[in-house]
């Protein structure tokens, strides 16, 4: 439990870093920070529960984006300022490493195996992204639901 | 009642801001949204609109009067996230309260002048993802402190070349030679023992993520053009980063013989 907190605060302040290098400012820094957060939580709880990492991803994507959506709707600005930082915990960075020392290495089948896993889990995460906005853009898109 | 614009002067607003809103990385479903509620606003009968991440088409028709087309060629990409944040708000005001030609150039403008964080501030955020991911990935404080120097001077250098136009794969091929070379260099020197975790944490500010699962995004949306250009933009991107790390890594077994 102490290392998910750990990793949380650390996942916090990469968005945080993150959040200034696309540019965002003021209070939604924070917002954006948090949306890290929020991400590698439930990434890590997941991942304690089930073994196989990809519903892992999957299920933090749709949790940043709902996050992301829900302020993104109070503060009144686009759900991709909070959730373009938010994300960024998940990104497969060690998948890219591991792909390219597998080939230098002089293992394709393990390369491949990697680069396959690695878009596999950017497949999860777009699919979480994408059904959470699809569903908030059918809900905001009809005159009498109020979001 | 007088129209505020001519049909060309509308197109132009309308398009200026869906380049400006595609540069600083909007999805393509909010440009081609954007540009379209702003011909409605101004009064325009039909108005199609094709964004992908390298080109705006837009077709408007106002009361009476013969179709006007206008492309838009995208070179320059990038994510600014502030910006987007105030043209949407632009976009808004416009929709709900028409203004003139002038007025609408000025705001642009306006936001387009902004002035971002100094290079200081990006070089100590780019040092912080990769100090703080190092952390997140089980590096010891020293390693963590390791990357933050590989992170600033690897925005030093992206700040510093920005202006000469590299091609992105060259850039980012040169910033993996330095991530890897400088992190195997550091952990000779006896700064922490893991060069793995250094290398992953400072890599991060590179790695295309945000533009891989976009472009998946686009692909689920049905908007295949853009979703195959932005898939392609990343691989490109990420072989640049996997080549540029790789070449100090394969030098150390060519001249240790270990890896």
């Amino acid at each position: 439990m102490g290392q998910i907190i750990y990793q949380t605060v650390m996942s916090f302040l990469a968005s945080l870093c993150f959040a200034v290098l696309f540019q965002v400012r003021g209070r939604n820094l924070i917002y954006a920070a948090i949306a890290g957060a929020v991400c590698w939580l439930v990434y890590a709880l997941v991942g304690q529960l089930v073994s196989d990492e990809i519903p892992a991803y999957f299920l933090a994507a749709v949790a940043t984006t709902i996050y992301s959506e829900f302020f993104a709707r109070i503060l009144r600005t686009p759900a991709i300022v909070y959730l373009a930082a938010g994300v960024i915990p998940l990104v497969p960075g060690g998948g890219i490493y591991r792909t390219m020392l597998f080939c230098i290495q002089g293992t394709p089948d393990a390369a491949l195996s990697e680069c396959i896993n690695t878009i596999g889990i950017a497949g999860a995460m777009a699919m979480g992204i994408v059904i959470v906005s699809s569903i908030v853009r059918l809900l905001s898109h009809q005159p009498k639901i109020k979001l | 009642m007088k129209p505020i614009m001519t049909t060309t002067e509308l197109l132009h607003c309308a398009l200026s801001l869906g380049r400006r809103l595609l540069e600083c990385g909007a999805e393509i479903y909010r440009v081609e949204e954007s540009i379209q509620r702003i011909c409605f606003a101004y009064g325009a009968r039909n108005a199609d609109v094709y964004a992908v991440p390298t080109a705006i088409i837009a077709t408007i028709q106002m009361d009476d009067e013969q179709m006007v087309t206008q492309t838009c060629r995208i070179k320059q990409r990038g994510t600014d996230l502030n910006q987007v944040n105030a043209l949407n708000a632009l976009c808004r005001a416009v929709c709900t309260c028409p203004v003139s030609y002038t007025q609408f150039q000025k705001d642009l403008h306006d936001i387009e002048n902004r002035v971002g964080y100094s290079t200081r501030i990006l070089c100590l955020a780019c040092g912080g993802v990769s100090a703080f991911f190092a952390l997140l990935f089980g590096a010891s404080v020293m390693e963590g402190f390791l990357a933050f120097l590989i992170g600033c001077i690897l925005q030093m250098f992206i700040s510093g070349t920005a202006h000469w136009e590299m091609h992105p794969l060259f850039t980012n091929l040169l910033g993996g030679i330095w991530i890897s070379f400088a992190a195997l260099a550091g952990t000779a020197l006896g700064i922490g023992s893991n060069y793995d975790v250094i290398i992953i944490g400072s890599i991060m500010p590179l790695v295309p993520g945000l533009l891989m699962t976009n472009s998946i995004r686009d692909m689920i949306a049905g908007d295949f053009m853009s979703g195959v250009s932005r898939f392609s933009e990343a691989l490109l991107i990420a072989a640049g980063i996997a080549a540029g790390a790789a070449i100090p890594l394969s030098m150390r077994t060519i001249l240790l013989g270990v890896l």
